[in-house]
């Protein structure tokens, strides 16, 4: 014991130091480290988090990149498709909308010629009766003679023919 | 110049003698409490200042109780105990550094009737009050850790082994030295750090009385390094006895 006093050992103050530390282990755990642990450990989630987010979105982007990219793909074809097809379908259209009108137009010189046809014939016939009555006219006055109407008319005709 | 191991005592508190290794003990708590305080109250996401070094404390601290318990849990749960033995012996060996050291505190006459003053500054460390305080904490701790960890019968395998199974009469040997170090971790705790941070208090003080200016410089470098080695050494020690603590016995 006369060596530990010698030491400046006095039981007193080595109590009095280990009460002072674990009074201060004790303040610093409840009022220091277990906030600072947690505010660290959110730091630390919330950056992990960010990251993964980042990611996500990132891929996200490349997800919807690459989907943009199909989207106007698939709508570039269906446009060539349409734009096909219009094309068809008026060429058609076309096709049939010519056909028609060379029809009418066949028809209609059928039905020009015809009727010139009928009509010259018409004529022809008119012509030929009336050539026959002044031609009958004129025989008459010039013979001024009557004919029985059966030898007339096979003068007439022998006439003519 | 006088040289005391024992620390000066200043004033008679009720029976308690309050010495100056006390005093600096008390205010260096005060002092720890306010600057996490005032760190945490300032506590932003993103770091800057007082909130950087304290992160970087607790994250070098935390970093290295990992690697050396391998446990991430077990890390955490010690991690109050260690970072409060490295950041208190730290600051007490560091505020016996200040300059004015001994030059400050009350008159008094010793027993040869020279007039001499007892210091204020005395660093807590080199008081063997609070250093053979501390490391009988600490020991008792590693001691009630390791019987929580393993249990009483699986601790007690540590240090009694059989004498017939196979190592025979070197296991049990090897168990009762393992015992009388346990008891040895006391004295050398203690007395590691007292021995450091009071050789370079007198080291700082004769340097002093040789020469006053410039050459004292170095050593002062010296014995702020010291003084946080020896804050690391013992918080690393107190680390490692823990790990070996819950560790079970391998006979």
């Amino acid at each position: 014991m006369e060596a530990l006093a010698n030491l400046g050992i006095d039981w007193k103050l080595l109590l009095a130091q280990v009460v002072n530390f674990v009074v201060v282990l004790l303040v610093l755990k409840r009022f220091a480290y277990q906030p600072m642990l947690k505010l660290l450990d959110e730091r630390t989630a919330k950056i992990e988090k960010g990251l993964v987010d980042a990611e996500s979105a990132s891929r996200k982007l490349s997800e919807m990149e690459m989907k943009e990219k199909a989207v106007l793909a698939d709508a570039r074809t269906e446009a060539k498709r349409i734009l096909a097809e219009t094309d068809e379908a008026a060429a058609k259209r076309d096709a049939a909308k010519m056909t028609e009108t060379e029809a009418r137009v066949k028809k209609l010189l059928e039905e020009s010629e015809n009727k010139i046809a009928e009509d010259r014939k018409k004529m022809l016939e008119e012509a030929k009766r009336e050539l026959a009555g002044t031609v009958l006219m004129a025989v008459e006055k010039v013979l001024s003679e009557k004919m029985d109407s059966a030898k007339e008319k096979e003068l007439i005709e022998r006439n003519l023919n | 110049m006088e040289i005391s191991i024992a620390a000066e005592k200043l004033f008679m508190l009720g029976t308690l003698p309050v010495t100056n290794a006390l005093f600096i003990g008390v205010l260096v708590s005060v002092l720890l409490v306010l600057i996490t305080q005032r760190a945490l109250t300032r506590w932003q996401s993103v770091p800057r200042g007082l909130q950087n070094v304290s992160e970087i404390v607790i994250d070098g601290v935390l970093g290295l109780l990992e690697s050396i318990m391998q446990d991430r849990g077990m890390a955490r749960k010690f991690f109050p105990l260690i970072a409060t033995i490295f950041l208190f012996i730290l600051l007490s060996n560091w505020i016996g550094l200040l300059p004015g050291l001994g030059t400050v505190g009350l008159a008094h006459e010793n027993a040869a009737g020279h007039a001499t003053i007892i210091p204020f500054l005395r660093s807590t460390s080199a008081d063997l009050n609070f250093t053979l305080g501390l490391s009988l904490f600490v020991v008792i701790t590693i001691q009630v850790t390791g019987i929580l960890a393993l249990g009483i019968g699986g601790y007690a395998k540590k240090f009694f082994v059989s004498p017939f199974h196979k190592p025979y009469v070197v296991g049990t040997l090897m168990g009762i030295l393992e015992l009388v170090s346990e008891f040895a971790k006391i004295l050398s705790f203690a007395f590691r750090l007292f021995g450091n941070v009071f050789a370079g208090e007198i080291l700082l003080t004769v340097m002093l009385h040789l020469v006053p200016y410039f050459i004292p410089l170095p050593f002062l470098f010296l014995e702020i390094f010291v003084g946080f080695i020896q804050a690391a050494v013992f918080a690393m020690l107190v680390a490692v006895f823990l790990k070996m603590a819950t560790t079970p016995a391998e006979h």
